[in-house]
């Protein structure tokens, strides 16, 4: 008797990020995953950062799956870098210790880069120029990942556009996952106030929304709390489908429940 | 042969003044004035303590040695039972052990939300920022320095003094200490005997709530909320940020000046009344001031080892469901929610608890976020699962449990039979 592997996958595939995205010369991905106050996503950028480089998910097998890996972060399968808006490196240092086998004191390297934009002021023109060069320089295919980017637009003089731009030219050199907070106060769709918080972050949503290929949300359960799950990650498609070389990749739709344990391991399970 | 007084200290001093009287049982120098003959407290020690000098050793390498230094010996720091990250105590025992790491660990910020139009939240600020003092006075060295930001000197006055015991403990810890002196009358009656049997030699409250671990007995301290801090905090233990500036850049500056005068400290940083209109000029009520201000906060904190926040917020005025404070909630470590009881329920519970007082609450604590937990991706929020009371010697919290009308459930019985 066979049965169905419960494992987190993103595409039919069985894969989270699969080689072929990461290879492609012509076409560029943006994913997306949204979460809410209860249910931080920082431990899927992890899972993201591990299975980008390894090539492994730590939710699927063990905290030391890296270690199985043919790829390193001297040799890795992507290069990666985090432009955080919300934590600096030491946040996610961490978990790295655990899931990437990082020294505790590590600092980013050129496979693994840290931006700590949490008190840019920069203009928006100007904000994302030192990873603009890092991404230019760099050899080996890359992948940016923008944690909670509204943070910066909600607090600097900068329109949802402009900052769209910004994203746009970025995911127009490589590919990029965006995490940002859909708590239910942060979104109307009614609201005509274009100065409020609510009408930018809307605004910011629905447009990242229309140029993405998949959207990940991080919910806690609608039934209220329980001790043995954390919440549910629904994965949907984007509005914009894969393209090119990838044009046969295939989004797995579909929910799973999560446990976050206290001392930072996480379980998936099939619903 | 020479003779001596029933009730004369043998080679003692004749009052109970005695340096050797006020050890580390008494921490608190100063108490309130109702208290047992401590040793009076001293301000000339504490001006007398030398200063880390802020023209000194260049800040770097260096002054993080220093900070690193003082965590290993600071007595209000241990570490937390989940992390081991260094934390210190908030002042209040049961918020410490709701907060899980059996306080707040260093680098992080606290905020307390608050409904209504009580005002909870400033006995939890005050006790938060009287235990950074008390370490101070406990001590007998500037270790702690507690910033307020958006008050002045007046608030510093209001802290509260350190819980002694109820008037009949007091008594009895007073009849303790006389018994416990070796005076002529003391050994000649068999009063020890007595005072064992009776349990008058027994730690005194303050001892309870002062050692609740062997390991951290000077960890943290209970409050008497009707009684004040004396003396009231010095330059050199508390600075004051005023709010009466154009922009928060001045605010930002001027915390981390007083910061890098306290190098080697532990800084305990109070942001009272966050936004309200009635400290807070308008120009820094606008969201993209007040969000800024809170991401340099946080950006300060968690590049700093040494620095915690506690701030409240009045619901009333921003409500949950307002933006803002979503976006507020986000940059804050942890959050809780203090909600008090609507009218009809306060009447029901003193009605059903009219003959046990202690068990009447006064509101729902709601757990929103937890230092590094929530943030690691854990669904900590509990909400209508706890309550609090806020009682003269802490604030109580516990489990919330519906309470039963046994009046109401017994009537429902009577009638049911003659039916």
């Amino acid at each position: 008797m066979s049965h169905q592997p419960q494992d987190f996958s993103l595409f039919k595939t069985g894969e989270v990020i699969p080689q072929g995205l990461i290879d492609s010369k012509t076409f560029r991905s943006c994913f997306v995953y949204t979460d809410t106050q209860g249910t931080s996503s920082s431990w899927l950028t992890t899972c993201f950062v591990e299975n980008l480089i390894f090539g492994t998910c730590y939710i699927n097998k063990d905290a030391s799956s890296f270690k199985t890996s043919k790829f390193s972060i001297k040799n890795p399968r992507s290069r990666v870098i985090i432009v955080s808006f919300l934590h600096g490196i030491s946040f996610y240092n961490k978990t790295w210790v655990k899931y990437l086998g990082v020294d505790p004191s590590f600092q980013g390297n050129e496979n693994l880069g840290f931006f700590d934009l949490s008190t840019a002021e920069a203009p928006v023109d100007k904000l994302f120029k030192p990873v603009i060069a890092a991404l230019k320089s760099s050899t080996l295919p890359c992948t940016v990942i923008l944690d909670h980017p509204e943070l910066y637009f909600l607090t600097n003089r900068c329109s949802i556009n402009e900052f769209m731009t910004q994203i746009s030219y970025l995911n127009s050199l490589t590919n990029i996952l965006i995490s940002t907070s859909a708590d239910a106060n942060l979104i109307d769709l009614h609201e005509t106030d274009p100065s409020t918080i609510t009408h930018r972050q809307t605004e910011f949503l629905t447009k990242l929304y229309h140029r993405s290929q998949m959207i990940l949300s991080l919910r806690p359960l609608e039934t209220g709390r329980a001790d043995d799950v954390t919440g549910t990650i629904t994965v949907s498609k984007g509005s914009i489908s894969f393209e090119d070389e990838v044009k046969n990749l295939e989004t797995n739709e579909h929910q799973y429940l999560y446990l976050v344990n206290k001392e930072g391991s996480v379980k998936v399970f099939f619903r | 042969m020479s003779f001596r007084r029933r009730q004369e200290v043998i080679g003692g001093t004749p009052s109970g003044l005695s340096p050797g009287v006020n050890s580390s049982r008494n921490p608190v120098a100063g108490g309130p004035s109702r208290g047992p003959p401590v040793s009076p407290p001293s301000r000339a020690p504490l001006r007398n303590t030398p200063h880390v000098n802020p023209t000194g050793p260049a800040p770097g390498l260096h002054n993080r040695a220093a900070n690193n230094d003082m965590l290993a010996q600071h007595p209000g720091i241990r570490p937390s039972t989940i992390t081991s990250q260094p934390t210190l105590s908030t002042g209040s025992a049961d918020l410490d052990r709701l907060l899980t790491h059996e306080g707040l660990p260093l680098g992080n910020s606290l905020l307390i939300e608050e409904n209504g139009t009580t005002d909870f939240s400033s006995v939890l600020l005050k006790v938060y920022a009287a235990q950074g003092i008390v370490h101070n006075r406990n001590a007998g060295k500037l270790n702690t320095h507690v910033i307020v930001i958006g008050s002045d000197q007046q608030w510093g006055r209001q802290l509260p003094g350190v819980y002694r015991g109820s008037s009949k403990e007091q008594k009895k810890n007073k009849v303790a200490t006389n018994e416990s002196k070796v005076t002529v009358g003391n050994i000649n009656d068999s009063n020890l005997k007595i005072a064992w049997r009776y349990g008058l030699k027994k730690d005194s409250p303050s001892e309870e709530f002062s050692d609740h671990s062997q390991t951290y007995p000077n960890y943290q301290h209970a409050f008497d909320i009707t009684s004040s801090l004396l003396p009231a905090p010095a330059a050199n233990e508390m600075s004051f940020v005023s709010l009466n500036v154009p922009d928060y850049s001045k605010v930002m500056l001027h915390i981390q000046r007083i910061i890098s005068q306290h190098q080697g400290k532990l800084i305990r940083i109070v942001l009272q009344s966050f936004l309200n209109p009635a400290m807070y000029p308008p120009q820094l009520i606008q969201h993209n001031q007040s969000l800024n201000f809170i991401k340099s906060l946080r950006h300060l904190l968690h590049n700093s080892p040494n620095i915690s926040l506690v701030s409240s917020i009045n619901l009333d005025l921003y409500p949950r469901h307002n933006a803002l404070v979503t976006m507020i909630e986000m940059l804050f470590d942890a959050i809780i929610e203090l909600k008090p009881f609507p009218p009809e329920l306060v009447q029901m519970m003193e009605r059903i608890y009219k003959n046990q007082p202690a068990k009447i609450k006064q509101g729902f604590l709601n757990v929103l976020k937890l230092p590094v937990l929530s943030e690691s991706g854990l669904m900590v929020i509990k909400e209508m699962e706890y309550c609090f009371k806020n009682g003269k010697k802490k604030f109580e919290i516990e489990e919330w449990s519906i309470p039963i009308d046994e009046e109401e459930e017994e009537r429902s019985t009577t009638k049911d039979i003659e039916f």
